[in-house]
């Protein structure tokens, strides 16, 4: 984009040079003119996108101000004046929300918006339930604030607001494990589902849809205990066998789309999550303890998120056409299979045999499309297998030794070779054998 | 949907979210005032600690002595909501007689959720655990507290309203006088 949009400014300040020396008359130039102006792709506007910025972060900062002179607690004045006092943010923030939604003001006021009133609401409430000394336990407190604030993110469509709309949700997720039931963060999650990936698919490529994957793949990552709170450990990493390569398959998705890759937050954490589960799994430790199955609301839910995640990743097998995906397809399979034997060793060597395949054949797509990186990705995935066996089997520290520095120079020379033979294709056009 | 439609939709959605967000916590302050005037006051007897709530500020964890009811006939799942009837012992204090799925014909109750049973005792999670205090005495109430047990005679009392399951903390007294007054003037003794 940067190079397309230089090249035409440069295109475009030669113009009059070319028109003074007639090599192309006035129309012309006008015509080149006006047709190049509007090619200049629409860039970041970096202004707008610090007013956003800004304008959230002020928010939060009042909000916060306001929060914490309320945890100040103050008791010194009369409580019906505090009651009173209680709603002053809160009817300020919806004044603002309604001067904002009757002028249709920017993004930056929009996100402020949200940010106000979702957060002078949880002061209200908080306030109310520190003068009634009600409320109780903290994940009551966020079930209400979430409960009645969800809708701000699909009246102002603000990110900011996403984003305290999901940290509340951890919060709520964690500070309500053994208590509360866990369908009521699948609730939450589904207030919140559509809008996140409405957002995502109308604005790839954004740096909008950037922060918003990259704080959903944080937030996925972090609450996947929360909503499956109540699964027997077995269980809970054979939804790790489905999810990790789900978010990878995500990211393909998003690659075949046009994303960049260090736009693309679901392929980068989906490919180091899949890598990591399979060195994991390659332990045979990991496996121990079996599964068991209990019928409860989570391993239920558990079951059937995993089997409708399963079948979309099938379905986007035969739309991608990657060999290589086949690994991280086949991957919840050998998890399932090694947890329902209970065969710890059968498991262990299927995910030795898995992440091999997948270094080799990761290797093979790098000649092919002559990427280095992947390359270096396929190599990694070897290499980490190869440090994992010699550690966790009883090779003598020499043959270790030998092993490392022969992996070490395999790892460079192969690197030297294949990085001289793509240039070489490069210069040439040969294929590459 | 075009675009007006929309304007429509997401403007309606905006006027029941202003009102919802009024309406809360109004309606809170609704209930507190009702079982406040009319509910009947029952007096536990509680175990205080000085905790922080980022959010609420300095609040004194209150533990009620009796949180279970004992030999509870029927079996709850942990996080099940369930009712506890009040009874009074012979001193005056308050205690957990029982737990039901309903509501129970005639007495006061508290709705509760079941957390889990330990040997012949239900334990239940009340909904009242924290007495908030001025973030001035909180240090003063903890230290307070902390040497208050010393004395087997010193009783620490949650006074709770109660009305239709719904129960609010009205005090919490230290031999039968309001903490705020024992702090203010343990804080004055101090100042001399």
């Amino acid at each position: 984009m940067a190079s397309k949009k230089s090249f035409i400014n440069w295109l475009l300040g030669e113009l009059p040079d070319l028109e003074r020396n007639g090599i192309i008359d006035e129309e012309n130039c006008e015509k080149l003119h006006a047709y190049y102006s509007r090619q200049i792709p629409a860039g970041i506007n970096y202004q707008r996108l610090m007013l956003i910025i800004f304008g959230a972060l002020s928010a939060v900062l009042v909000m916060g101000g306001v929060l914490l002179l309320v945890a100040h607690n103050w008791q010194d004045i009369p409580f019906r004046i505090r009651l009173s006092l209680a709603f002053v943010p809160l009817v300020a923030s919806l004044t603002f929300g309604w001067y904002t939604k009757l002028d249709d003001r920017n993004q930056a006021w929009q996100e402020a918006s949200a940010v106000l009133i979702g957060g002078s609401f949880a002061v209200v409430v908080a306030m109310v339930s520190q003068i009634y000394h009600t409320g109780g336990m903290i994940y009551e407190y966020m079930f209400t604030c979430l409960l009645f604030t969800f809708p701000l993110l699909y009246i102002f469509k603000g990110q900011a607001y996403l984003l305290l709309f999901l940290i509340g949700l951890t919060i709520y997720n964690y500070a309500s494990l053994r208590i509360d039931s866990v369908a009521y963060s699948w609730m939450f999650l589904a207030f919140v589902l559509p809008y996140a990936v409405y957002y995502i698919l109308k604005e790839l490529n954004s740096i909008k849809m950037q922060f918003i994957c990259n704080i959903l793949i944080v937030f996925i990552i972090i609450n996947f205990f929360g909503f499956f709170r109540d699964c027997h450990a077995g269980m809970f990493k054979a939804g790790w066998a489905v999810l990790l390569p789900a978010i990878l398959f995500a990211g393909k998705r998003f690659e075949k789309r046009g994303l960049v890759l260090w736009k693309n937050s679901f392929l980068v954490a989906g490919f180091l999550g899949v890598a990591a589960f399979m060195t994991l799994g390659s332990i045979e430790s990991f496996w121990s303890g079996g599964v068991s199955f209990t019928s409860n609301l989570s391993e239920t839910g558990l079951i059937v998120f995993s089997s409708l995640l399963y079948l979309w990743m099938l379905f986007q097998m035969f739309r991608l056409k990657e060999s290589s995906l086949v690994i991280p397809l086949i991957l919840p399979l050998a998890a399932v299979a090694g947890i329902l034997f209970d065969s710890e060793v059968l498991v262990r060597y299927l995910f030795v045999l898995l992440m091999v395949i997948y270094g080799i054949l990761l290797i093979v797509k790098s000649c092919s499309r002559h990427n280095m990186p992947l390359l270096n990705l396929g190599m990694f995935l070897i290499a980490v297998q190869i440090i994992i066996q010699f550690f966790d089997s009883d090779v003598p520290i020499l043959i270790r030794a030998a092993g490392f520095i022969v992996t070490g120079i395999a790892f460079l020379v192969t690197n030297i070779i294949l990085s001289r033979k793509f240039k070489h294709v490069e210069r040439t056009g040969e294929v590459l054998k | 949907m075009n675009r007006i439609e929309r304007i429509a939709v997401n403007w309606v959605l905006f006027i029941i979210v202003s009102l919802a967000v009024l309406a809360v916590p109004l309606y809170m302050i609704f209930r507190a005032e009702t079982v406040l005037s009319k509910g009947n006051l029952y007096l536990f007897k509680v175990e205080p600690r000085d905790p922080y709530d980022p959010f609420r500020g300095r609040y004194l964890d209150i533990r009620v002595q009796q949180n279970y009811v004992e030999n509870c006939k029927k079996d709850f799942s942990p996080g099940e909501v369930c009712y506890a009837v009040i009874a009074k012992d012979a001193k005056g204090f308050a205690y957990f007689s029982e737990l039901s799925t309903q509501p129970p014909a005639a007495g006061d109750y508290i709705r509760v959720k079941f957390r889990w049973k330990n040997k012949n005792k239900s334990l239940i999670e009340l909904p009242f655990g924290r007495y908030f205090v001025n973030e001035k005495i909180a240090p003063e109430a903890d230290k307070l507290l902390a040497g208050f047990f010393t004395d087997p005679k010193d009783c620490c009392v949650l006074k709770v309203k109660v009305k239709d399951g719904q129960a609010l903390v009205s005090g919490l007294n230290l031999n039968g006088i309001p903490i705020e007054e024992v702090v203010k003037r343990k804080m004055t003794r101090d100042s001399r």
